[in-house]
């Protein structure tokens, strides 16, 4: 059908099952629409957003990103709708899962025949905040130079563009181990070990003590390089300025916001607000 | 003070009296009633303030407030009237405020009966020896 109405919506990969519960909701009121979904990690989308990719939804893993990359220019308005942490998930076979706990996680990663992984910090916000969990857990445990410990155990093919493909090889035993957030473990039905409030960005009490890890990444320009601190993990999702079709697009996202989005939200393992 | 006893009608009122030791929804109540918050500034206040007998996590008071909002004793909205980030807000309802008043209540008498207690630990335990 020629003038068939379009939906496009570009989200975190980590938003996935809770974007798609929410377009499944919406088709079943509109089903004239064609709701088109895509996911990258959350910096590689507005990268896109950026550079002229055009949607009309966008829905992101870090509310800093529209300041950073998108606003005023491309986003005017985001509304921050939930929050999440970041655990170690892992499968009932992933090497030493039997004893791993709270206090020993490091030890475990660190042992020769164990692999993890993270996702790229310049295209997944899952990826620098993990690096600020290590930072953090330098501190939290009291054990110097942890950070460089697990930062050169974790390099080249270990590194994931988002987290979603993290968890997908976990679950298919490939990786023995992935920082990711406890929404995308939930989705996948992965084991998880929870770290400590104080270093897994879940709390806003430890806003502060969050703040002491800083990651340095690529900028909004070729060549420029920006420094990030540590904040609690939150998500936020827009209608972009040059959105085609903004009508339908607020129907979608007065849905994600409602009463059952927030519920559907709460299935996925976020915590909506 | 109100005769608040013979005004319990919302079911919010049980289910406040049974977690009043845990103090996490006086706790929330009390914040409200000075002046609208959204979540993550409540956290941040109800952990600061030690009124809490836990330490609340995001989900517990996300949770809590949800629960109130479907209790009508808070209403919430998104803060859109500025360009940029918008938040879920929160307010207490008139109900709420009425909750609030019920909370102090239980607290007045869960005092009283503790003074009581220690007045006569004081007088017939500690003073006998």
């Amino acid at each position: 059908m020629s003038n068939q109405l379009t939906l496009k919506i570009l989200h975190a990969g980590a938003l996935r099952k809770p974007v798609v519960e929410c377009a499944k909701l919406l088709q079943e009121a509109r089903p004239e629409l064609d709701i088109q979904l895509e996911s990258h990690g959350s910096r590689a989308c507005a990268r896109q957003v950026r550079e002229g990719k055009v949607v009309d939804i966008l829905a992101l893993a870090d509310p800093m990103l529209f300041e950073e990359l998108l606003g005023p220019e491309y986003v005017d308005r985001y509304f921050i709708f939930a929050n999440d942490q970041i655990v170690l998930a892992y499968h009932e076979f992933s090497r030493g899962s039997g004893e791993i706990t709270a206090q020993n996680w490091f030890d475990i990663l660190l042992k020769d025949e164990v692999t993890f992984g993270r996702s790229n910090e310049n295209l997944d916000p899952c990826g620098y905040r993990t690096l600020m969990v290590w930072q953090l857990a330098e501190q939290y445990y009291g054990r110097p130079g942890l950070f460089g410990q697990l930062d050169q155990r974790c390099r080249g093919d270990l590194i994931y563009p988002k987290s979603y493909d993290l968890a997908s090889d976990v679950l298919v035993g490939k990786l023995n181990y992935a920082f990711v957030y406890l929404c995308v473990a939930n989705q996948f039905g992965l084991r998880y070990l929870t770290l400590p409030e104080k270093i897994n960005l879940s709390n806003p009490t430890y806003e502060d003590y969050y703040s002491q890890a800083t990651v340095s990444l690529q900028g909004k320009n070729s060549g420029e390089m920006i420094t990030i601190s540590g904040a609690p993990i939150e998500f936020a999702i827009a209608i972009p300025k040059n959105a085609e079709n903004p009508a339908v697009a607020k129907d979608f996202l007065d849905l994600m916001l409602s009463h059952r989005g927030r519920q559907l939200l709460e299935d996925c393992g976020l915590i909506p607000y | 003070m109100r005769p608040v006893k013979e005004e319990v009608q919302n079911p919010a009122f049980a289910y406040i009296a049974g977690r009043i030791d845990k103090m996490l929804v006086p706790a929330l109540l009390y914040f409200l009633a000075h002046k609208p918050a959204h979540g993550y500034e409540l956290i941040q206040k109800v952990n600061g303030s030690g009124f809490s007998e836990i330490e609340a996590d995001p989900a517990t008071i996300y949770r809590n407030l949800r629960r109130m909002e479907e209790d009508g004793l808070v209403i919430s909205q998104w803060e859109t009237e500025h360009t940029g980030p918008a938040r879920r807000a929160y307010q207490l309802s008139p109900e709420g405020y009425r909750a609030l008043d019920y909370c102090v209540q239980l607290i007045t008498d869960k005092v009283a009966r503790m003074q009581a207690f220690l007045e006569q630990y004081q007088r017939e335990v500690k003073g006998s020896e």
